[in-house]
């Protein structure tokens, strides 16, 4: 059960929601989207195991399979049919302690594993200049929880990564709360003398101000946004994983959404795996004349084909609602998306302020329906 | 959980809204010119009634051609952009502010001709097309020289003009401009539609009020005087239906606050030092005009 409180039209509406869970780790096949310029490492016929690196991008994101079978290479797509065997390749990495472990050994593991957060390497990410570390263990979006089950599941293996981050890198690490979330705050109370260095803060989870920029702004007002290296608790147990066992993660939560939260489904998935049957064979929710939404409905990203998913960092949440026209009318000025953006631009400006963070309440405020963040920043 | 997540098109309930805010003024703008002046046998029973048919009329007729607009001419796929038109209200709005005329009829014509060409007028710039059409309509009733030639009612029963009569709006004027107690009613309605932007009238109320007391102080207006201006000037329906029209309003907060400022500020000084309240209207004409620069203070701010 977790209560929910949320933001501005939501009227503060407190509801308890039942969350189903869910899994999905042993797909029938899983698929990797190929784009031009991407290093593919495997050919059709080819056996591959868990583990085994498939691709690489231009930017160094590295993507590997998460089960063991036969590869299957197709126009800007790459299929592994499993076997279902268990087979995986096991990292010569493997640690028993990671306690003592070294900065730059910190830096190669996750630059090795090619893993990312908001689509940047880690690597990338922790070799900048940072003066603090922030960990967001909330779901920035609204009716996700996939950061809530990630850190509920290893709350000890996030904290110890994120003290030790803090330790070798030598900066203050925050870990933030969610005000609302019972079970994660009794969870950390328990343990909270063993980190010290770790500054755990409870915020109220109000979308969209727990997004980083937002973070950043509020509650970190003497650094600058670049000062701070984010990271949310899902991307904490990626360089978890690196550094124990040298592996990366093959598996993520995924939150689905019935209607108006009538069911709330949080499924833990192999990378790859088609959402389309997800939703239709482990949920068994029919998504037949439904709308689907991707991460965020007041975004109003509509997917015109559910069957073309697949599990990725990129997919969070997925919204299936009932069919509506959503018809735009003429803007009628009445200004309340100016009024409820959470960065103070202007929605209705010609071309999008670099600085919106593409929240989407100025499309959910506007009672004239008119997508205003599909622009171009 | 109250509201679905998605929500439902909000327009058309604002644009009732708007609707029914001004059917009081209509309803008292026909007890006035019309049953009054067929009560007091200026006029027979059934052209008196055209003070309730016209607006009626008007309405009507704009969503007519707002159908023939968009579905015609724009090749639109259904009637949405139709629904959700603003303009019915606002020529309805229109209607109420043109004299009484003895040939009520050629408002409609007029209306519906000048609609069509602020239409055109009104892609490019965002104008109050209130204001617009009050200051075109004047002109062209005043080429046609029929707004001397005002009803008889308006000619023969000039009522004795106490505070009260203005206050309830039994005084010489347009057709439904005049009352202050049914414009006030017609705001009550208005707070009902998250949508309006109140700020307006009550930063233009303030800012009005505080010039007036400088006026008071620094002039020999006394106080009835200054008073009986501002209900005469048709300030007040302009303050609470022309000025905040939101189609044609900064959406910036402070560009907002800034603009009914300045028309608070401008407007006592118009009503109180001449004679000519059509420049109330051309104000906001002009402020309205200015909105792109409002629009741009927010960013200075913040
Ligand atoms: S412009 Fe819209 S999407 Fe961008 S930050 Fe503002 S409210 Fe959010
Ligand atoms: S919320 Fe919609 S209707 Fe209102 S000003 Fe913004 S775009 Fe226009």
């Amino acid at each position: 059960m977790v209560l929910l409180k949320l933001t501005y039209e939501f009227d503060n509406d407190e509801k308890k929601l039942d969350i189903e869970k869910f899994e999905c780790l042993d797909p029938e096949n899983i698929t990797i989207y190929t784009r031009e310029g991407d290093t593919i490492y495997v050919a059709t016929g080819d056996y591959v195991y868990i583990n085994q690196l498939i691709k690489e991008s231009t930017s160094g994101i590295k993507t590997y399979a998460t089960i063991s079978g036969k590869v299957k290479v197709e126009e800007g797509q790459i299929k592994v049919i499993n076997d279902k065997t268990n087979s995986t390749l096991v990292s010569e990495e493997a640690l028993d302690k990671i306690d003592d472990i070294r900065k730059d050994i910190i830096i190669k593991s996750c630059e090795n594993l090619g893993i990312e957060y908001e689509n940047k390497l880690i690597a990338s990410h922790l070799k900048e200049n940072n003066k603090l570390i922030v960990v967001n263990a909330m779901d920035i979006e609204p009716y996700q929880f996939n950061n809530n089950y990630q850190f509920q599941d290893n709350i000890t293996a996030l904290l110890t990564t994120l003290e030790l981050l803090s330790n070798k890198f030598n900066v203050n690490a925050y870990l933030l709360l969610n005000k609302y979330d019972d079970n994660n705050i009794d969870a950390v109370k328990k343990v909270i003398d063993k980190y010290p260095n770790i500054i755990f803060k409870i915020i109220e989870d109000v979308y969209p101000y727990t997004t980083n920029q937002c973070v950043a702004r509020k509650y970190f007002k003497d650094y600058t946004y670049n000062d701070i290296l984010f990271l949310d608790t899902f991307a904490l147990y990626k360089i978890y994983v690196a550094l124990k066992e040298g592996l990366p993660v093959s598996e993520r939560y995924l939150t689905v959404i019935l209607n108006d939260a009538e069911r709330v489904a949080v499924v833990n998935a192999k990378y790859g795996a088609n959402i389309g049957t997800i939703i239709k064979d482990i949920i068994k929710i029919d998504t037949k004349d439904k709308d689907i939404y991707l991460n965020n409905f007041m975004r109003k990203v509509k997917c015109a084909n559910i069957d073309s998913l697949i599990i990725t960092d990129n997919i969070k949440t997925i919204f299936i609602m009932n069919h509506e026209e959503q018809k735009s009318s003429k803007c009628i000025k009445c200004g309340k998306c100016v009024e409820i953006c959470p960065v103070k631009i202007n929605p209705l400006a010609d071309k999008l302020d670099p600085s919106c963070i593409r929240c989407g309440l100025c499309n959910y405020v506007c009672p004239a329906n008119i997508n205003l963040n599909n622009k171009e920043k | 959980m109250k509201k679905g997540l998605l929500k439902e098109n909000k327009v058309l309930k604002i644009n009732l809204l708007y609707i029914l805010s001004i059917l009081p003024l209509i309803i008292y703008s026909y007890y006035k010119n019309g049953f009054l002046a067929f009560h007091n046998g200026f006029m027979s029973f059934f052209p008196s009634l055209q003070y309730l048919i016209i607006p009626i009329i008007i309405i009507a007729l704009s969503y007519v051609f707002e159908t023939y607009y968009y579905l015609v001419i724009k090749k639109d796929e259904d009637m949405h952009n139709v629904i959700n038109s603003v303009v019915p209200y606002t020529n309805a709005l229109c209607y109420l502010v043109c004299g009484p005329l003895d040939r009520l009829y050629i408002t409609i014509p007029l209306i519906i001709i000048l609609d069509i060409i602020i239409k055109f007028i009104d892609t490019k710039f965002s104008i109050n097309q209130i204001a617009l059409f009050k200051c075109l309509l004047f002109v062209l009733l005043n080429l046609l020289g029929m707004y001397n030639n005002s009803n008889m009612y308006e000619l023969n029963v000039t009522v004795n003009s106490n505070l009260t009569s203005y206050f309830i709006g039994n005084v010489v004027g347009e057709i439904g401009t005049t009352s202050i107690l049914f414009s006030l009613i017609g705001l009550a309605i208005l707070l009902f539609n998250k949508y309006y932007k109140k700020e307006i009238p009550i930063v233009t109320i303030l800012s009005y009020a505080i010039v007036c007391v400088i006026i008071y102080f620094f002039t020999d207006l006394n106080f009835k005087q200054i008073l009986i201006n501002t209900m005469a000037s048709g300030f007040v329906f302009a303050t609470i239906f022309v000025a905040p029209l939101s189609v044609a309003t900064p959406v910036v907060k402070t560009g907002t606050i800034i603009y009914s400022l300045l028309f608070g500020i401008l407007s006592a000084i118009i009503v109180n030092a001449t004679n000519f309240y059509l420049g109330i209207y051309i104000l906001i004409l002009i402020l309205s005009l200015l909105t792109p620069l409002f629009n741009k203070f927010k960013l200075a701010i913040a």
